[in-house]
């Protein structure tokens, strides 16, 4: 009997869905995006899928081991405003702490957006201020209790928020981390006025320092629960009717997986379900591959996103940006420009822009034929030869030339006196460049220099724009992994099951210590570490790992009193000794002057611990995959003609079924792949290695 | 003297796409080198923006600049300017230093430092970086002397000079800065990271110039300042030509009481002429041995700042937006302070008073334009509001600390919306505070509350932005010294446009042995001041050494934002919705916006007859214009905001009931109705001192406010505009 390993990621246009069976066998499925049933877009892949394999649908299902998936669902929710109403508890004297935001109007907003004032306002406020209410109570930093919880007006807070309409409660207090004795009562009022009520507490779900970001995700995360318990509801029923005998997992913005049950406490740690898919599997294939250091490129048709791998891990980032708000959740970081291939171009002064406006989907690219006049990067790539009209996924879209030509030359052509082709080529430069540059900042800010980095490319048009970007930066290899066009799904099959727990407890060292485990005593940070691993052990356990299959990775946010960078840094061994905490303090110190220069540590100030962390994961069950590498191509590529450096010039085009391990293709090239197009510039060479992936490089 | 700079001879010709990608790769460079900066620096001041980055032509002009903080955004270009006026002798590898407020600076602490670059043996391009120094000596820790009478008492001030030469690093020029501060390691930390961030951006340079050759690179640079100059001045040919004068004061305290309060004047006379543009401070009082003078530096910025974020909006930010502009003032006043005046708290005085005075004048000039009537906005950034705290901390180390939340004023009100609610500022585009957990961790007050004001952003069509108050007191320290500083309490800096009032006034209130921590332990809340006992005292605005002990409160309210349009114009949903949001009290809901509500709806029958007998009180303390107004009105030939409708011949109706009110010749405030305002008509903490007054001029007709401003009681000495015929 066959087994199953299935993967899918629902976006917002397409639901991409990887299926290995236990040969390691590997389908790629692709099909449109059913936004307010996103389980009738997995299934039409598994349709696919069923067929490609000659069974039944049910068969199929029936067979699968593993489910797992990344969903906008929580995303969309939050940035279109369909959550539930929270009714926000707070202390006394700090009620406007989501309006008053800290005072940043700028965040999550581009450099010409925060330079023009007249418009430059905040978002609004997560929760309204009339569905706030505060409480007198106060806990100090030592977790002291400074005016004790007043109960009565506990009672009149929640009568006061039910009558304005909340549907759902949050509690966030100051401190409340150091001691939760004021927002564990809080909830048990609400319970006994409001019975059944949804209650979320910061200090459960969040006991992190920073009242802005604490009390913010808390809010968040309480009006997402409902939304995302009901959607997943129903997705599991739908598949489960469809013939799916295991229960569903879910990615989320840390990279690894969870069950449901356990999401649903979670919501608002799943925003970035889909995009850091991408990330994790470029990590899993760079590390078949030998690349240890990777800049993973997504282009899509809006965006460009940027992650890192850096030493086999993707970087992190300890929050997560939605929008224009950042939640304190850790998240696989990924930044992202307004460029893509419906970026649009446009002349200012006779100066040429790309982006960051999109055509979108609808009405798209002039050349998609949908009503867009106005002139995007797709359509210069068509117009200068890249795309072939009649093979555009996978022949699903016929594109027309001729549209293209007269939105270039209307728009950019004749304002700028170009000619059509040197126009196209001219948008195509631009955006190319602005993504070489993001690449750059990305890595620099980290430290690193892109010349280090392997660059993957994925996404609809990364593998088309890759040849580009990637030899400006001076990387030495440009990977388009044969999982290109359904690379987050990919990413998301690879995944581990995974549950960060944390803490925040600062500790202080004070200046001028040498011995820092005097001050940061190795027994206390032991028991810490411990009750976090405990909770993260009893989560993992419940959603089915087996106890001994649970890895743990313990580390501490820790800066230098005098300077302002939090770091996380991950200590070795379990149990901790004076050496490990003073090994911690040189490996942090290595880090910090790693990535900000030598000279730049201030440790004769001291250092401050503030956030304790447990990362555990158990891996998910995975067969080893054989990606679909061929021996022997068959046939002869073809030939178009490509504008390239000026003129037009002869350029071999591939398909998949001219590709085998060890085929040497020399640029300019095009290979054109079911769903992606990939393009080997003028002055590289390529390689399709033993897997399937192609590998560029400068000759 | 020549310097061997190459910008004459540069080709004017780039392709457009070449343009556009190096000009990326220009912002790309300075982002990187500000980030480097940033990094190496790792200071908290440095953070808070108040550094900047930037790549300058090779003459010195800005090419690129940042959204930091803006205020000394102008001191760079100064800077090169005297390094190219003094030195012959300048060569690849050297890195100039400057500080001096007199020449190119807005306070001792901003060092700057600038990297000229080469390429064949000539000068292409310069790169500079300056940040805010924690300490540079001086009678004050932080170097901000409140009491110094002269610059001697201040911080150490750096002449032009190389602190590398030829790629070798002037130690002695190097030790000598650094051990006259107080912070040793940080500022030569900072010295490291400048040095750090140039390097990488000259290096970047370079392959730019490598790749596309350094002329292609000039031409760049060339054609942005080129684009944003004609784009600018286009803007200016659409504006009507004439003079536009606006007056913000600065209060310095000499104590308590109005008559110890001394008043500058800070006027603002702006000339547009076709495609150019003056500001005139000539009128401004003289300079004085009183904390918060500014030097050329400062003003200079402060007419940078308001060019970039009001007609640069929507225009690449550069030098070009400077070309048409010229300032006029002679030195010695308030705003271009000499030696030996102290100018440490130039950074947060005179300048900010100037940016007030010069964004009335450009409101007022915008304002005539339909298309750009949605650019104006009322005085923006009222008074950087020191807080500055020191003391032995709860480990029992010692600390110093410039508390960021005052930062949370209430943004000016536009002619369609409402301003910025805490955090609304123009200098730091950027700019915010850290979480109320974080200072308590690090530092010795606690916090009973930090809220937004509801009222403190003045009433209008549009509301000005309410801003934040936050109140203090010592834990598990005996007590704590705090050095505060700002203007703006007795007279609001942020007056509204087109009748919308000023926003509050700034204050610092002490109470001394309120036994707060025992109040809160027997589980008493505490909602504001005045549910606490002991000595209440208002603070002078400038209070250098205030003890606050242990059962001390303390409590800092900020300036905030002024309104645009009279408040009774304001739609009532609006009122409704701001009064549940706890923007607005039900007070100033029925006193200045003349709303009613019931259970939390307008009563719009209740709301019509309020609204109507605040204007029947305003029609009976109207003095009646001084001009008769006419009757006869030529075709409408543009507006004046949301007050006036300019006709033929140049006579001027109310825009809002069309009432014909006779003609603009001798200023528009002849022919308006004129009512002094009294506490009743005002916000609940706006001050006015004394000398002046605040005064609303109506419409005869509808007496619908068209501007309310603060004036001298004995009259106005200006006029808001005189158009050239």
């Amino acid at each position: 009997m066959p087994t199953y390993y299935v993967a899918s990621d629902i976006g917002g246009t397409f639901t991409d869905t990887v299926v290995i069976d236990e040969t390691g066998r590997v389908g790629r499925h692709k099909s449109s995006t059913v936004p307010d049933n996103p389980a009738r877009g997995v299934l039409d892949t598994l349709v696919l899928a069923a067929e490609e394999r000659g069974v039944a649908l049910g068969d199929l299902l029936a067979d699968v081991e593993v489910f797992a998936h990344g969903t906008t669902v929580a995303t969309n929710a939050m940035l279109e405003g369909r959550t539930k109403k929270v009714g926000l508890i707070q202390t006394r004297g700090f009620g406007d702490t989501l309006s008053v935001m800290r005072g940043f109007k700028s965040i999550g907003l581009d450099e010409e957006e925060v330079k023009r004032f007249r418009t430059l306002v905040k978002q609004p406020a997560a929760v309204p201020r009339r569905l706030t209410a505060e409480v007198t109570e106060r806990i100090d930093y030592a977790g002291r209790v400074v005016c004790p919880l007043d109960e009565a007006d506990v009672r009149r807070a929640v009568a006061e928020l039910r009558a304005a309409g909340a549907e759902v409660f949050a509690v966030s207090l100051l401190w409340s981390f150091a001691n939760d004795v004021h927002e564990r009562r809080v909830a048990e009022i609400i319970v006994e006025e409001v019975p059944g009520a949804s209650v979320t507490l910061s200090s459960e779900f969040l006991p992190r320092i920073g009242e802005y970001e604490r009390t913010l995700t808390t809010a968040v995360n309480a009006s997402l629960r409902p939304v995302l318990q009901t959607s997943l509801d129903s997705f599991e029923a739908t598949l489960t009717k469809a013939g799916l005998r295991v229960d569903p997992l879910l990615m989320q913005s840390n990279g690894g997986l969870a069950t449901f049950a356990e999401v649903e406490k979670r919501a608002a740690a799943t925003v970035m379900s889909g995009p850091v898919g991408g990330v994790v599997a470029s990590q899993f294939l760079g590390a078949r591959s030998g690349h240890r250091n990777v800049v993973t490129t997504d282009m899509g048709g809006t965006s460009f996103d940027v992650g890192l791998v850096l030493d086999g891990r993707p970087v992190m980032s300890n929050t997560t940006l939605i929008g224009r708000d950042e939640l304190a959740l850790p998240s696989v970081a990924v930044r992202a420009i307004g460029a893509g291939a419906g970026s649009i171009a446009s002349v200012r002064n006779g100066v040429l822009q790309v982006g960051p406006e999109s055509a979108g989907a609808r009405p798209g690219p002039a050349c998609y034929g949908r009503g867009g006049t106005l002139p995007t990067v797709a359509d210069a790539d068509l117009v200068l030869g890249y795309l072939n009209p009649d093979n555009f996924l996978g022949g699903r879209l016929t594109l027309d030339v001729e549209k293209a030509r007269v939105a270039i030359d209307e728009h950019v052509a004749k304002p700028t006196g170009l000619t059509v082709e040197q126009a196209a080529e001219g948008i195509k430069t631009v955006v190319d460049a602005r993504m070489a540059d993001l690449v750059r900042q990305v890595t620099v800010e980290q430290g690193y220099d892109p010349t280090d980095f392997a660059v993957f490319a994925y996404g609809g048009a990364g593998p088309l724009h890759a040849f580009s970007y990637g030899a400006e930066l001076g990387c030495p290899q440009i990977v388009v992994p044969i999982t290109a066009s359904v690379h987050s799904a990919f990413g998301i099959g690879c995944s581990d099951l995974t549950m960060v727990e944390e803490l925040s407890k600062p500790m202080q060292t004070p200046p001028g210590t040498t011995d820092h485990a005097s001050a940061l005593p190795p027994a206390e940070l032991d028991a810490t570490f411990d009750a976090l691993a405990a909770r993260a052990r009893r989560d993992l356990i419940a959603a089915g790992a087996a106890e001994d299959s649970i890895r743990y990775v313990r580390s501490v946010e820790i800066r230098f009193r005098a300077q302002i960078h939090v770091l996380t840094v991950p200590f070795e061994s379990d149990v901790l000794t004076a050496a490990d905490v003073n090994g911690m303090v040189e490996r942090f110190v290595e880090i910090y002057e790693g990535r900000f220069g030598k000279g730049a540590a201030f440790l004769e100030g001291g250092v401050e611990i503030t956030t304790f962390r447990v990362v555990a994961t158990s891996p998910v069950p995975r067969a080893e995959f054989d990606t679909g590498a061929q021996a022997a191509g068959s046939g002869e590529p073809g030939l178009r003609r490509v504008f390239s450096g000026g003129e037009w010039q002869e350029a071999k085009v591939y398909r998949a079924e001219h590709l085998h391990d060890g085929l040497h293709i020399e640029g300019l090239a095009i290979v054109e792949l079911r769903d992606t197009t990939v393009v080997i510039g003028p002055g590289q060479d390529a390689e399709v290695d033993n897997f399937g992936d192609i590998i560029i490089q400068n000759r | 003297m020549t310097h061997p700079t190459s910008s004459t001879d540069i080709p004017t010709a780039v392709d457009p796409v070449t343009f556009e990608v190096i000009r990326h790769k220009l912002w790309s460079i300075n982002s990187e080198g500000a980030t480097t900066v940033e990094h190496v620096s790792g200071s908290p001041v440095v953070h808070a923006t108040d550094y900047n980055f930037g790549i300058y032509t090779a003459a010195g002009e800005m090419a690129i600049i940042g959204t930091y903080l803006l205020t000394p955004i102008y001191t760079g270009a100064m800077a090169i300017e005297v390094f190219l006026d003094r030195y012959d002798d300048i060569e690849p590898g050297d890195v100039f230093i400057i500080n001096d407020p007199y020449l190119a600076a807005m306070h001792q602490n901003d060092v700057q430092f600038c990297k000229p670059v080469f390429r064949d043996g000539e000068i292409v391009a310069w790169l500079g970086c300056m940040a805010h120094q924690v300490d540079l000596g001086g009678m004050d820790p932080g170097s901000w002397c409140t009491t110094a009478t002269d610059v001697f008492q201040e911080g150490i001030r750096i002449p032009p000079g190389r602190i590398v030469r030829r790629d070798v690093l002037n130690q002695e020029l190097w030790d000598t800065i650094v051990l006259n501060s107080r912070m040793h390691d940080t500022v030569a930390n900072d010295f490291r990271a400048f040095l750090a961030g140039l390097r990488v951006a000259e290096q970047r340079f370079h392959e730019l110039c490598d790749r596309y050759g350094a002329p292609q690179v000039e031409a760049t640079m060339e054609r942005t300042l080129d684009n944003s100059e004609a784009e600018l001045r286009a803007m200016l040919r659409e504006l009507p030509d004439g003079v536009y004068e606006h007056t913000s004061y600065l209060d310095r305290p000499g104590g308590f009481s109005d008559g110890d309060i001394e008043l500058l004047q800070v006027p603002c006379r702006m000339t547009k002429t076709d495609d150019r543009i003056a500001f005139d401070f000539s009128d401004s009082s003289p300079q004085s041995p009183a904390y918060g003078m500014t030097t050329r530096g400062g003003l200079l910025g402060a007419v940078a700042t308001l060019m970039l974020c009001t007609f640069g909006s929507d225009i690449a930010w550069n030098h070009g937006l400077m070309r048409p502009v010229e300032v006029v003032a002679p030195d010695g006043l308030c705003v271009t302070a000499i030696e030996p005046m102290p100018v440490s708290g130039g950074a947060a005085g005179a300048n900010w008073t100037a940016t007030c005075s010069a964004g009335g004048a450009i409101a007022k000039m915008l304002s005539f334009s339909e298309k750009y009537e949605n650019h104006a906005f009322g005085p923006s950034d009222g008074s950087w509001q020191l807080n500055q705290f020191g003391g032995i901390d709860q480990h029992g180390e010692p600390f110093a600390s410039m508390y960021m939340d005052s930062l949370l004023w209430g943004g000016p009100a536009f002619s369609f919306r409402d301003g910025v609610d805490t955090g609304g500022s123009m200098v730091i585009l950027g700019g915010g505070a850290g979480d109320v957990e974080q200072q308590e961790m690090r530092h010795p007050l606690l916090y009973l509350w930090r809220r937004q004001v509801p009222d403190s952003g003045g009433a209008g069509t549009f509301r000005g932005g309410n801003g934040i108050q936050f109140a203090l007191t010592p834990i598990d320290t005996a007590e704590v010294t705090g050095v505060l500083g700002t203007h703006g309490v007795a007279v609001p800096n942020r007056t509204g446009l087109f009748g919308g009032l000023p926003g509050s006034c700034a204050r610092f209130e002490r109470i001394t042995g309120s036994g707060v921590l025992d109040h809160l332990g027997s589980g008493r809340p505490v909602g504001a001041l005045t549910d606490l006992a002991g000595e209440h005292q208002v603070l002078p605005g400038v209070s250098p050494a205030a003890r606050i002990a242990h059962g001390d409160v303390f409590e800092c309210t900020v300036q905030n934002g002024g309104g645009y349009g009279d408040p009774l114009l304001r739609d009532p949903a609006r009122v409704a919705a701001d009064v549940e949001a706890r923007a607005v009290s039900l007070d100033a809901a029925a006193r200045l916006y003349g709303v009613v509500l019931t259970d939390g709806g307008v009563d719009e029958a209740a709301t019509e007859s309020r609204r109507a007998s605040i204007r029947d009180a305003r029609r009976a303390r109207m003095t009646a214009p001084q001009r008769s107004t006419g009757s006869e009105a030529g075709e409408p030939t543009g507006i004046w905001g949301a007050s006036l409708r300019t006709h033929d011949g140049g006579i001027a109706s109310c825009r809002h009931c069309s009432t014909v009110l006779g003609p603009l010749d001798e200023g528009w405030e002849a022919i308006a109705g004129r009512v002094v305002l009294g506490p009743d008509d005002l916000g609940s903490r706006v001050n006015v001192h004394a000398d002046l007054a605040a005064v609303a001029y109506v419409c005869p007709g509808c007496v619908t406010t068209l501007w309310v401003d603060t004036e001298p009681a004995d009259g106005k000495t200006w006029k808001d505009f005189v158009l050239t015929a």
